[in-house]
C-alpha cells in the first residue's frame, strides 16, 4: 500500500524491472547489494528509496553478510516480500529521473507460476508490466554439468515469450539481461559470459538467440570467498567470508540503457 | 435432505478397493469410501523444500496421481513455505483447511523438517496435505482436525524427507474421538467468569466468520483446540466452506477466512494494512484485561444500540473501514454461547450436523430462535406453553433441521400443554388460559389435531368447575372439529355431555337454560346425535321441573 501511494504521490508511472531466478541462485543477495550499491551512487548513479521499506531489503543483505551468513530463504507468499521503490538518475547524464520497482520475489513462487501459469497471479501481472527482466541462473552448478540452471531457465524465457510475443514471427523486444551469478566458483564465465552460456547453459542460449531481441549477459559474483560449516554429514552449511561484489551494476545499467 | 452423504459402495464402478488404493491406482475421482472397513480413501501430497533433479526450494515434491493440476496449483499456493510457521521451535506444528475447487477438501498438517538444506536458517517446513472426497469428509462429522487425527494415527504426520514422488492413496479411518470433548476442554470450567469472557470473543469470531468476514485471531498458542471448537460451532455446510489456518503466519495469499496466530503479532498487523481483515487479539486473559486501557469491544450477543462491554476485554478492530458486527443478534450465537456454558458441546455438534439448506445466517439465526424457544418451553408454565404452541403451530420449517425442530418443539409443547392443563390451578387452567387452549386448538386443522387431546382434557376437567362453560367450549368444539374429523372430539365431547347429566340435579334453572343453548349448537353432531338427543331431553325435563316449581313458589308467596 505503502508502495502505491509512493508511487501516485510522484505522478509518474514507475517502471518496473523484475529481478527473476531459480530458487537459492541468489536473488536477494543480488538485488539487495544492488540497491546498495546504487544508494552508495556506483556506477555514477544516483540513488533514491521511496519509503522505509524500500530499505529493508538492502539492510537484510547487508546486515546478514556483515555477520558471515546468508540471509533467509524468501517466502513464497507474496505479501511477505520485500519491494524496493527508488527514483534513480545518472548524476552526470541529464537524462531525468527513472521511477523503479523491484520485488524480491521468491524463486519457488516464480517456479510454480512458470509450471503452471496463473498460480501467482501477482507475478505474472509483475512480469507482464515489467520493462526489463534481470533473469539470474546458477553458473556454478551449470559448470558443474548440471542441467538444472539450463532448464529453469529455458522455462522462465519461455514463460517471458509467451507472455510477451505480440506474433510467433517477431522478436521479443523487452530488454533481458542474464546474469550468471556465483561466477566465482567458475571464472571463466567472467572471461566471456556469451560463450560461457553458449557452452554450459546451450537450451537458454537457443531460445534467446531464436526469440529475444535485446538480450545480453552478464557475469558476477557476491561473495568474495565462502567458507563452509558442517553441523552434520548431511548438514553443510556454507558461510560467506566477506561480500565482494563483482559485475552487480553492469546489468542494471544496461536494462536502463534499452529503456 | 441430510447433507451428509451416504457411504459409497466400495465395488462400484469409479470407487477403488483398498487394494487400488493402497496400490496408488490413479482414479481419476478418488472417491473413496469404504463401508465394510468405514475408511476413507484420499489423495495426499508433500510440500516442502527438498533438492532433488527436478528442482529445489519449496514445492510439492510428492503427490498420488489422483491430484490434477488444478488442484496442485490450489495446493500451492496455499501451503506455507520458509517461516510460515508461527512457532520456530522444532516442535510447531500447524492445520490448515480449505475446500478444492473440485468439490474436495484439503487438510494439511505442516510441522517442521530439520533446519534448512541450504544453510540459510531457520527449519525446513513440512506439509503433508491430505485430499478427502465429498462423502468421505462426512464420515469425519465434516470436522478437519478428525482428519489430522486420523493422519497422526496413520502415523503421516511425521516428516517424510525422501519420499518417492509418486505418493500412494492414504487411507484414513474416520473413527475418531468426539470433537466435543475438545471443546469441552477448552472451555473448561465452563461457568467461570474468565472463560464467560472469552467465550465472548470466541462469539465475535464466530459472528464474523457468519458474514463471510476474514479474520485473524490472536493468540498466546497455536491454538489448534480453539480453533476446532469455533469451527464446530458452525453447521457442516457452513463450516465446509470456510477455509481456515492455525499456528501459521498470517499471509494473504492464502485467502483463509479464519487466521489463528501467534509469536510476531506486530509485523501480522503490519501485514493485515489494506486488506479487508477484522483482527481480534484473544491473547489477554480477562484479569489482565481488567487494566488494559484500549477499545471496547461489543458483546456479540448485544445489539449495536447497547451500551458498550466493560473496557479492556480482549480488543477487535479491523484494518476495514466501516465494519461493524451485525446490528442484531443472531440467535445461533446465543444458542452456541448457552450451551457452551452449559457444557453441552455434544449438544451443538449433533445440531451442526443437520441439515441448514444453505446456513446463511438468517437460516442459522431462525434455527437459534427455534432451539431457544425449545429451551424456554421446558420451563414455560401454561401461558408461556400457550403462546409457544401459538406461535410455532401454522410454522413450516424452510431447512430440514428447522422442520425437525419445530416438530420436536411441537410435540413437546403438546405433551406439556397436557399435563399442564391437569395440574396447574383451575383458575389458571380454566379461567385464565382454558379459552385460549380451545381458541388454540380450534386454530386449524393442524392444531387441532396436535392440541385435541389437550383439549379434552381441560374439557373434562372444567365438566367438575363450571358444566356451562364446558359446553359453551363443546360447542365451539363441534362446530370446528368434529367437521375437520378431529378423533378426540366426539369422545371429548362424549364426555361432556355425560358430565351434563351427571350434574343435571344439582343445576339451578338458570344454568340449565344455559346449557340447553349451549346444547342446541351441537345438534350437528353426528357420532353422538342420539346422545345429544338423550341429554337434551334431559334438561329440558329438568327446565320444566324448575318451572313447576317456580310457578309453585310463586303461587306459596303470593
Amino acid at each position: 500500500m505503502a508502495l502505491i501511494h509512493d508511487s501516485v504521490a510522484q505522478c509518474r508511472e514507475p517502471r518496473i524491472i523484475s529481478v527473476i531466478g531459480d530458487s537459492n541462485v541468489g536473488k536477494t543477495v543480488y538485488l539487495g547489494l544492488l540497491l546498495d550499491m546504487l544508494a552508495r551512487r556506483a556506477g555514477d548513479f544516483e540513488a533514491i528509496p521511496k519509503g522505509g521499506y524500500s530499505v529493508f531489503l538492502q539492510q537484510n543483505v547487508v546486515g546478514h553478510l556483515a555477520n558471515r551468513v546468508f540471509p533467509p530463504k524468501t517466502p513464497m507468499e507474496a505479501d511477505q516480500w520485500y519491494w524496493a521503490y527508488y527514483q534513480i538518475a545518472y548524476r552526470s547524464k541529464n537524462a531525468g529521473w527513472f521511477d523503479l520497482i523491484m520485488p524480491d520475489m521468491a524463486g519457488e513462487a516464480l517456479a510454480a507460476e512458470v509450471d503452471a501459469p496463473r498460480t501467482y497471479g501477482v507475478i505474472r501481472s509483475l512480469l507482464h508490466k515489467a520493462e526489463g527482466a534481470i533473469l539470474l541462473v546458477d553458473a556454478a552448478v551449470a559448470a558443474q554439468g548440471s542441467a538444472q540452471p539450463d532448464f529453469f531457465a529455458l522455462k522462465l524465457m519461455s514463460y517471458l515469450d509467451n507472455m510477451f510475443a505480440v506474433k510467433r514471427t517477431e522478436k521479443v523486444r523487452t530488454p533481458v539481461a542474464v546474469v550468471l551469478c556465483k561466477a566465482d566458483c567458475c571464472p571463466q564465465a567472467f572471461d566471456d559470459p556469451r560463450i560461457f552460456a553458449q557452452t554450459n547453459m546451450n537450451r537458454l542460449w537457443n531460445i534467446c538467440d531464436s526469440r529475444f531481441h535485446n538480450v545480453e549477459f552478464f557475469a558476477s559474483s557476491m561473495v568474495g570467498s565462502l567458507g563452509y560449516v558442517a553441523h552434520a554429514p548431511e548438514h553443510i552449511v556454507s558461510v560467506p567470508l566477506h561480500a565482494a561484489p563483482r559485475g552487480i551494476v553492469e546489468p542494471f545499467e544496461w536494462i536502463l540503457a534499452q529503456l | 435432505m441430510d447433507s451428509r452423504a451416504t457411504v459409497s459402495d466400495p465395488n462400484r464402478k469409479g470407487h477403488p478397493t483398498r487394494e487400488q488404493c493402497a496400490s496408488g491406482d490413479p482414479e481419476p475421482t478418488a472417491a473413496r469410501t469404504s463401508e465394510a472397513t468405514r475408511t476413507v480413501c484420499c489423495d495426499q501430497a508433500i510440500f516442502t523444500s527438498l533438492p532433488s533433479c527436478m528442482g529445489s526450494g519449496y514445492r510439492i515434491v510428492a503427490a498420488s496421481r489422483g491430484l490434477r493440476p488444478a488442484q496442485r496449483q490450489e495446493i500451492t499456493s496455499r501451503s506455507p513455505s520458509h517461516g510460515g510457521l508461527c512457532d520456530e521451535s522444532p516442535t510447531a506444528m500447524a492445520v490448515t483447511y480449505y475446500p478444492l475447487s473440485d468439490g474436495r477438501f484439503g487438510i494439511a498438517h505442516t510441522c517442521t523438517a530439520g533446519v534448512e538444506h541450504t544453510g540459510r536458517g531457520g527449519q525446513t517446513v513440512y506439509t503433508r496435505v491430505v485430499v478427502v472426497p465429498s462423502d468421505g469428509f462426512a464420515l469425519f462429522a465434516d470436522n478437519p482436525f478428525n482428519v489430522v487425527r486420523a493422519m497422526e494415527r496413520s502415523g503421516v504426520t511425521a516428516a517424510d524427507l525422501k519420499p518417492t514422488a509418486v505418493l500412494p492413496q492414504l487411507e484414513l479411518s474416520p473413527l475418531t474421538r468426539d470433537a466435543a470433548d475438545v471443546t469441552e476442554r477448552t472451555l473448561r470450567p465452563p461457568g467461570s467468569a474468565e472463560v464467560a469472557a472469552w467465550r465472548a470473543q470466541l462469539l465475535r469470531v464466530l459472528a464474523g466468520l457468519m458474514d463471510g468476514e476474514a479474520l485473524v485471531v490472536a493468540l498466546d498458542h497455536a491454538g489448534l483446540a480453539l480453533a476446532e471448537a469455533l469451527i464446530m460451532a458452525l453447521p457442516a455446510r457452513l463450516r465446509r466452506s470456510i477455509s481456515f489456518s492455525t499456528g501459521l503466519r498470517f499471509s494473504s495469499a492464502r485467502a483463509t477466512k479464519l487466521n489463528c496466530v501467534c509469536g510476531d503479532l506486530a509485523r501480522t498487523r503490519e501485514l493485515l494494512r489494506g486488506h479487508p481483515v477484522v483482527w481480534l487479539d484473544l491473547r489477554a486473559t480477562p484479569q489482565d484485561s481488567q487494566a488494559a486501557k484500549g477499545p471496547t469491544n461489543r458483546d456479540p450477543l448485544t445489539p449495536a444500540d447497547s451500551p458498550p462491554r466493560r473496557q479492556g476485554t480482549p480488543t477487535a478492530s479491523s484494518s476495514r473501514s466501516g465494519t461493524q458486527p451485525a446490528a442484531t443478534p443472531n440467535a445461533w450465537l446465543q444458542i452456541v454461547d448457552r450451551r457452551w456454558s452449559q457444557g453441552r458441546c455434544a449438544d451443538i455438534l449433533t445440531l451442526t450436523q443437520r441439515n441448514f439448506g444453505d446456513a446463511s445466517p438468517a437460516v442459522c439465526d431462525r434455527v437459534g430462535r427455534i432451539c431457544l424457544d425449545l429451551d424456554a418451553l421446558a420451563a414455560a408454565d401454561l401461558g408461556g406453553t400457550i403462546e409457544l404452541l401459538r406461535r410455532y403451530i401454522a410454522v413450516v420449517g424452510e431447512t430440514d433441521v428447522e422442520f425437525e425442530l419445530v416438530e420436536n418443539l411441537l410435540l413437546t409443547g403438546q405433551r406439556r400443554l397436557s399435563e399442564q392443563v391437569m395440574t396447574a390451578p383451575p383458575h389458571e387452567a380454566i379461567e385464565t388460559h382454558g379459552e385460549s387452549v380451545v381458541n388454540l386448538a380450534l386454530d386449524s386443522p393442524e392444531a387441532a389435531a396436535l392440541l385435541m387431546p389437550a383439549c379434552a382434557r381441560l374439557l373434562r376437567r372444567t365438566c367438575a368447575h363450571d358444566i356451562v362453560l364446558a359446553a359453551h367450549w363443546g360447542a365451539a368444539v363441534a362446530a370446528n372439529a368434529i367437521p375437520r374429523q378431529i378423533s378426540a372430539a366426539p369422545e371429548a365431547l362424549s364426555d361432556i355431555l355425560s358430565a351434563v347429566l351427571a350434574a343435571l340435579p344439582r343445576l339451578s334453572g338458570e344454568q340449565a337454560a344455559a346449557l340447553r343453548d349451549e346444547l342446541s349448537e351441537w345438534s350437528f353432531v353426528p357420532q353422538i346425535r342420539d346422545r345429544l338427543a338423550e341429554v337434551q331431553g334431559a334438561v329440558d325435563e329438568r327446565l320444566r321441573h324448575s318451572g313447576d316449581q317456580t310457578t309453585e313458589s310463586m303461587e306459596v308467596a303470593s
